[in-house]
């Protein structure tokens, strides 16, 4: 678990860090609450433990600011104070905190409260419905393997590094990336809507069936826009269709479905265009090899204007080492994977070696299933 | 090991506050709650009080600085910072201290403050001086380490 500690006491935050650290937890410390708030916009924090009394922004502030900014997916808070007496647990709670550590705290017993924190965390089961909702609708399109975990990967990392440039910052906060991060999985649902015989095709499209494949973005946003119109105030659900409608949109305006240019593209749908491609080029289709990542990175670049607004080139290029780390343990999970699942048929059907269908990604050539038209 | 340390740190004829449940010696540091707190780990004592000691002239200064200007609300601040630092490495006395600091303070006259920051100096020396011998004294015995590992 990613925790940061936010305490103006440094002899607390090394024991506090190191303790937690001794059990299995990531920590980050903060000496005030103003860097509590901005590291808080990486998105990667959902459990904070901070200090009632410090200068400029008290914890109570802090508290405060939280509740009021992260709305979207919740933090939980624990805060740790010689402050004893129920008027300051009222206080406290008031505030917005879930929990109380009283100072000097006991390494034990500050483990208990952070997995009751973990337990509450884990009822917020939002992100897994979405996730499942996604994977339902990308099954039918066998070939994509891990796509859904990596896009929400690599639009983290482009989320978060928007986060910290001024153009962006008013824009991309960390509900923003956490939002990203819980909805870009949806941006190809409206694939459910495209006939088998388009979607499953393994040579190259005609230009009518495209006209229907682009339909996707537009079935998708509809479906999206229905439950929006019943839950109006739930912001996943609108970035998700603005997500689902735009992520074809290209930079120039020669896109699909709208033919939108530059910044009406939705931010999200041009952080999303981008991973997705990347996304597609380096991972193995039907049609075609899995590109390196330096040459998927040529071809961005190339399309830098054109397809892609350039504030998302640089962010993804700033941070290319993270997309390639990405991609690489994806790869190493996914040969893992196809490996076990191998050896265990193996044992029962040992003919499925040398079945096509079983790896048909690698063993059948493009067109040769006689699917052209 | 906490008995030693005591021992060693008794200059002052201050024992009959807690007599009845603490050690007779009023400690400087609880040393084994502080390496309990520690998960047992030296090396993060080390670490603590090296953060501890390096505190004193910062926080010392300040409160002087707020005293000057008369300043109660700071001087109070910075006494309930130096109570909490005092909590976490479990020096007990100093914790008094500025808890004494804080409260005087906190009603605003001023020098009714002063003996109470004096007596706030007092204590930090001996935390310092304390701390150093505890990190000089190669460290607790054995038994007391493996007591402690008990969990
Ligand atoms: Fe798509
Ligand atoms: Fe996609």
């Amino acid at each position: 678990m990613r925790i940061l500690v936010v305490d103006d006491d440094d002899v607390v935050t090394e024991i506090v860090g190191d303790v937690l650290a001794r059990f299995g937890h990531h920590v980050t410390t903060a000496r005030s609450g103003r860097e509590a708030l901005e590291l808080m916009r990486s998105g990667t924090y959902r459990l904070v433990i901070l200090d009632w009394e410090m200068e400029e922004m008290s914890g109570i502030e802090l508290c405060r600011h939280i509740r009021q900014r992260y709305s979207c997916s919740y933090v939980y808070i624990i805060m740790l104070t010689v402050r004893r007496g129920t008027e300051n647990i009222v206080e406290g709670l008031n505030a917005g905190a879930d929990d109380f550590i009283s100072k000097p705290f006991e390494p034990q017993e500050l483990c208990v409260r952070i997995r009751a924190g973990e337990r509450i965390l884990a009822l917020d089961s939002r992100e897994l419905t979405i996730f499942s909702l996604a994977k339902l609708a990308e099954s039918r399109d066998q070939e994509t393997g891990a796509h859904l975990e990596r896009i929400r990967e690599y639009c983290r990392i482009i989320a978060g590094h928007l986060s910290r440039q001024e153009k962006f910052r008013a824009q991309v906060d960390s509900e923003f990336v956490q939002l990203i991060y819980m909805t870009s999985p949806l941006h190809d649902i409206g694939k459910v809507g495209i006939p088998d015989r388009i979607l499953l095709k393994p040579s190259a499209l005609t230009w009518e069936e495209f006209e229907i494949m682009k339909q996707h973005a537009v079935i998708g946003s509809k479906t999206l826009d229905a439950a929006v119109d019943v839950h109006p105030e739930a912001k996943f659900l609108c970035m998700a269709r603005d997500i689902a409608r735009s992520h074809h949109e290209w930079f120039d305006g020669s896109g699909y479905p709208d033919g939108l240019a530059g910044e009406s593209i939705p931010l999200c749908g041009r952080i999303v265009g981008l991973a997705d491609v990347y996304d597609a080029l380096t991972t193995k289709r039907v049609y075609k090899k899995a590109y390196s990542h330096d040459v998927a990175r040529d071809i961005i670049l190339e399309e830098t204007g054109t397809h892609f607004d350039p504030d998302i080139v640089r962010a993804f290029i700033e941070n290319e080492n993270l997309f390639v780390k990405i991609r690489e343990q994806f790869l190493a999970r996914e040969e893992f994977e196809a490996l076990s699942l191998l050896q265990s048929q193996a044992k029962f059907i040992p003919e499925l070696l040398t079945a096509p269908e079983f790896f048909p990604e690698r063993m059948i050539p493009a067109g040769a299933m006689g699917g052209k038209s | 090991m906490g008995q030693r340390i005591s021992d060693s740190a008794q200059k002052d004829g201050d024992s009959s506050r807690d007599g009845a449940t603490e050690s007779p010696n009023g400690d400087v540091f609880n040393s084994v709650e502080l390496l309990n707190r520690c998960m047992g780990d030296r090396g993060l004592v080390d670490r603590v009080l090296n953060k501890f000691r390096s505190r004193f002239p910062g926080e010392m200064e300040e409160i002087t600085n707020a005293l000057k200007q008369g300043d109660a609300d700071r001087v109070a601040r910075v006494a309930h910072r130096v109570k909490g630092t005092a909590a976490s490495v479990s020096a007990k006395r100093l914790f008094q201290a500025a808890a004494d600091v804080e409260d005087a303070s906190r009603t605003g006259r001023l020098e009714d403050v002063l003996p109470s920051i004096e007596r706030l100096r007092e204590e930090w020396e001996k935390c310092l001086h304390e701390a150093e011998a505890m990190s000089s004294l190669e460290h607790a015995e054995q038994a007391v380490i493996s007591d402690l590992q008990r969990v």
